[in-house]
């Protein structure tokens, strides 16, 4: 029996290991989340747990808070029986999680003052929910192509997006002009081939 | 695709520069019908915080969060085991039983299972699969799932892969390699050379090649890296056109009307007109158009990466009409096509997939970029104006 138990494991055990593979598609990775498949999950922190914690930082102001509510989002989800049908509204979830809880944190804070601050603010800015998860979205797909660059391309292009010029670059990194214009061109062909991808058609009038 | 992920990629490509006129246009209209949107397309606009903002989040340490995540779940799970531990020990008893024999029969399938679970709608990407014709007129299904099998002493039957030893034969036997919708499949032909056939072609080829010349005869679409032979030229025959070649990789096409396409990668080959016999002479990255009805060829140098990505399994379009593109696909996931105005034909396209992806994603990006809408009807994809 014992030997059959294990032998019986060990093929159970096959089909999952070809899942681990990193990059899942969509499909793979939804399923994967519905199935509750840990390493997904391990993978849904990595592509999320930065900018979600990033996220409840602009509401809370509190590093170990803001990482307290998106843990507690995660293992949360681990824990509903909830089925998402698209990588679109899983995401939509996340944020909207993290942003229900940091404002219900807000409301029943004893500091009354930083809620009806935050209020104020968004009301200057009119931000909506959608908005808020575009926003973060852009960021995160800036982020994550960023992570793929090498050292100094990433430095070089950090500083372009500031809006710095290629020669207030090389004269802050100390570098030739030359290299910088090399590696920011380097830099946005690596961008390119990673935004991309999200974006195969364009129209030919 | 839903409207954040839209607005975060146009947004996100817009920052770094990488924008497109036509995405921009796009990205211009969104923000035009989405004043809070625009506002905060603005809002970041004004931002120059991203080095910061960039750093800063790095501090986050994901691993470690992993860790406590697995301890947090971790743990639950040992407390729902406790309490449900008898019961959970008969389930999985039961599970032995029944998984035990289910296992050891479906144990191919099931390894397979993950990838393919959520394939299993109505149009699927192609695979390997091939109907081969002996000489004798023996018809032989060939799918993944035959390998090894035993068809005749000169040949291998391997995953997605037919392979001819090389003996001497006494007459001519021609097997034949029938490629129906959605399939593709690699052959090496008796003296080495390469061959990958791809959708609704066929492929007719002597067993071995025994004369002073190896000829065989194609229609439809099939990439060949021929083995070096200087004696024994390699020549392909399609419809009006011969393609004569030393020692080189080529990709032949007859799928479109009025046109036989050779893209020359590697080497050197002669295109002959057989009407005529007479001999043009090919270099790499030049294309040969042959036009089998008016009997013209034109050779031009040009990217030939649009005629054989898909041996490395993408598709590239570059400027074609959407019905071109739509019977590009339509071969491989194996559908039809109804365009309901004939103008919608002539759109063009430029774009590239994975072939072995779904074929939805890509036609959800077709019909947002211009305005038309798809819809199935079984195996037909419905085309029509929004």
């Amino acid at each position: 029996m014992g030997s059959t138990l294990c032998f019986y494991i060990y093929f159970l055990s096959l089909p999952l290991k070809r899942r681990l593979v990193m990059n899942y598609s969509e499909e793979q990775f939804i399923l994967g989340i519905n199935q509750k498949n840990r390493e997904v999950f391990h993978e849904l922190y990595r592509r999320f747990y930065r900018m979600l914690v990033h996220f409840a930082m602009k509401y809370l102001e509190d590093s170990a808070l803001a990482e307290d509510v998106v843990q507690d989002t995660f293992v949360s989800l681990w824990e509903r029986h909830e089925c998402f049908l698209s990588y679109g509204r899983l995401r939509n979830f996340l944020y909207l999680s993290v942003r229900n809880t940091c404002l219900d944190m807000l409301k029943h804070r004893v500091v009354e003052s930083k809620y009806s601050d935050y209020c104020q603010r968004m009301e200057e800015h009119a931000v909506s929910a959608t908005d808020e998860i575009i926003g973060a979205e852009v960021m995160r797909l800036l982020f994550q192509t960023v992570d793929q660059l090498p050292p100094r391309c990433r430095e070089i292009f950090l500083l372009y997006m500031d809006g710095m010029k290629n020669e207030k670059i090389a004269e802050t990194l100390q570098l030739a002009l030359d290299t910088v214009k090399n590696q920011k061109k380097k830099a946005l062909h690596i961008l390119r081939e990673r935004l991309g991808d999200f974006y195969f058609f364009l129209l030919f009038v | 695709m839903d409207y954040e992920t839209r607005a975060s990629k146009l947004i996100a490509l817009h920052f770094s520069g990488l924008i497109t006129e036509c995405e921009e246009e796009e990205l211009q209209n969104l923000l035009r019908e989405n004043p809070t949107t625009a506002t905060l397309f603005l809002r970041l606009r004004e931002d120059d915080m991203f080095r910061e903002s960039y750093l800063q989040q790095k501090k986050w340490d994901v691993e470690k969060a992993i860790l406590k995540f697995d301890t947090l779940t971790g743990k639950k799970s040992k407390v729902l085991h406790k309490r449900f531990l008898w019961s959970c020990a008969a389930a999985v008893l039961i599970g032995i039983w029944v998984g035990g024999i289910w296992f050891v029969k479906f144990r191919t399938e099931q390894i397979k299972q993950p990838e393919e679970v959520l394939l299993a709608e109505k149009v699927v990407p192609g695979n390997s699969k091939a109907i081969l014709k002996l000489g004798n007129g023996r018809l032989i299904s060939l799918s993944d799932s035959v390998a090894g099998v035993f068809i005749a002493n000169h040949v291998d039957v391997k995953e997605g892969e037919l392979v001819y030893t090389d003996q001497v034969s006494e007459g001519d036997e021609f097997n034949e390699l029938v490629l129906p919708r959605g399939g593709e499949y690699r052959l090496v032909l008796s003296d080495g050379t390469s061959v990958r056939l791809n959708s609704g072609s066929v492929l007719r080829y002597p067993v071995s090649f025994s004369g002073r010349e190896r000829t065989v005869e194609l229609s439809g679409e099939a990439f060949f890296e021929v083995a070096t032979d200087s004696l024994r030229p390699f020549s392909v025959k399609t419809d009006g056109l011969v393609v004569k070649a030393y020692g080189t990789s080529f990709n032949i096409n007859t799928h479109k009307p009025g046109h036989v396409y050779t893209a020359l990668v590697e080497g050197c080959v002669g295109v002959i007109i057989e009407s005529s016999g007479q001999e043009y002479e090919m270099t790499p990255s030049q294309l040969a158009d042959f036009n089998p009805m008016t009997n013209q060829l034109e050779i031009c140098t040009t990217d030939l990466s649009p005629y054989i990505s898909w041996v490395e399994g993408r598709f590239l379009f570059i400027n074609e009409t959407l019905e071109q593109i739509m019977n590009t696909l339509s071969l491989w996931y194996d559908f039809e096509v109804l365009f309901e105005q004939e103008e919608l034909r002539q759109l063009h396209f430029s774009g590239s997939m994975k072939r072995y992806e779904q074929v939805d994603r890509t036609l959800d990006a077709i019909s947002y970029t211009v305005n038309v809408s798809m819809n199935w009807r079984g195996k037909t994809l419905i085309i029509r104006k929004k």
